[in-house]
């Protein structure tokens, strides 16, 4: 991730850059697209104004920020949350993506939806979050080890439902 | 890693996550751009620890008796002590009873204000003859009711406070002798 900006007026890009990749995992973790607006802006107002200075790596401090959010949010309308959760279970994750080129593109989103929660989660906080298998485990709470074993699953699992296409 | 899993993975990397919506943009943009709020200075809970201190030192010097904080005769003691050889436990019984003292005496002389008077007022009397009446040693005597008001004004002089006392409606009942022929 790139630094973020020092000066008022820069966030618009630093913001085309890095935005899309972050409102995908919010929205990993939130139960609507406007959820996961919400939970973004909140981690990167919290980010930049709290946690900025803190040491470690910055990427990994906002996916941080952002699961923290979630987990606010998440109390904050569980009652809410629990009402939707039919209709939220039922969220298309291909509309988490650009639309896809071709078929092949469309499927492979569609088998990412269909992974198990807990290895879907390794994906995207390590392919699009690009986290390290030991900051993925860091964030979620396994060891690397296990991170690196969800990650293996669900290349095998992906490559199960998408060999015929892929060939 | 096999070679079909490396597809994957390419593959993986060939989905791009959405764009943000230009809503979104400009709203974060906003909310980062705009400075934090100043904090409010947190009034209550200041009040509340403050008054809580405050209670806490009032309590001590209260349970603090005037006997124990200075008993008799333990200056001169602390005098000849300090003349001759200290007994260790006196001299380090002594300082924190004396601050205490002092603090009690302190907090009991800002308690009470000095008054000065700065002027008294009267008002006029205004005197009210009733009916006469009949004694019980046959003459008859004019009741006679005054009436006044006092304000006096009174200044504090440590805090500037000015202090009014107003009394209205003093009043005395007399009885005037009434003569007859």
């Amino acid at each position: 991730m790139s630094e973020a900006p020092s000066a008022p007026g820069d966030w618009q890009a630093w913001l085309s850059e890095n935005g899309p990749r972050l409102r995908l995992i919010a929205r990993h973790w939130a139960r609507s697209d406007a959820d996961a607006d919400d939970i973004l802006q909140e981690a990167l107002i919290r980010y930049w104004r709290h946690q900025r200075h803190l040491p470690g790596e910055p990427n990994a401090l906002v996916v941080t920020s952002i699961r923290r959010a979630a987990l606010d949010l998440g109390r904050q309308s569980d009652r809410r949350l629990r009402r939707e959760q039919a209709v939220a279970a039922d969220a298309d994750l291909v509309g988490w993506f650009e639309p896809p080129a071709d078929e092949r593109h469309a499927f492979l989103a569609k088998a990412v939806q269909e992974l198990p929660p807990e290895q879907r989660e390794v994906v995207v906080l390590h392919q699009w979050g690009g986290l390290t298998f030991e900051q993925v485990g860091e964030q979620i709470g396994i060891s690397p080890n296990t991170a690196a074993s969800r990650w293996r699953y669900a290349l095998q699992n992906l490559k199960k439902t998408l060999g015929p296409v892929l060939s | 890693m096999s070679e079909d899993t490396r597809e994957i993975e390419a593959a993986l990397g060939s989905l791009r996550p959405r764009r943000l919506p230009a809503g979104l943009e400009a709203r974060l943009t906003a909310a980062l751009e705009t400075p934090e709020p100043a904090r409010r200075p947190r009034v209550i809970p200041f009040l509340a620890w403050g008054g809580l201190a405050a209670a806490a030192c009032f309590a001590v010097m209260l349970a603090l008796p005037d006997d124990a904080v200075a008993p008799t005769g333990a200056e001169p003691m602390i005098m000849a002590a300090q003349a001759d050889s200290p007994p260790p436990m006196l001299r380090s019984a002594t300082p924190p009873l004396a601050a205490a003292r002092a603090a009690k005496s302190a907090a009991a002389a800002a308690a009470e204000p000095e008054l000065r008077l700065v002027r008294a007022e009267q008002s006029a009397p205004e005197a009210t003859l009733l009916e006469p009446v009949r004694l019980s040693d046959g003459l008859f005597a004019r009741p006679v009711r005054v009436r006044w008001h006092n304000t006096a004004h009174f200044r504090d002089t440590r805090s500037g406070a000015e202090l009014i006392r107003h009394a209205p409606h003093d009043e005395v009942i007399g009885l005037v002798p009434f003569e007859t022929d």
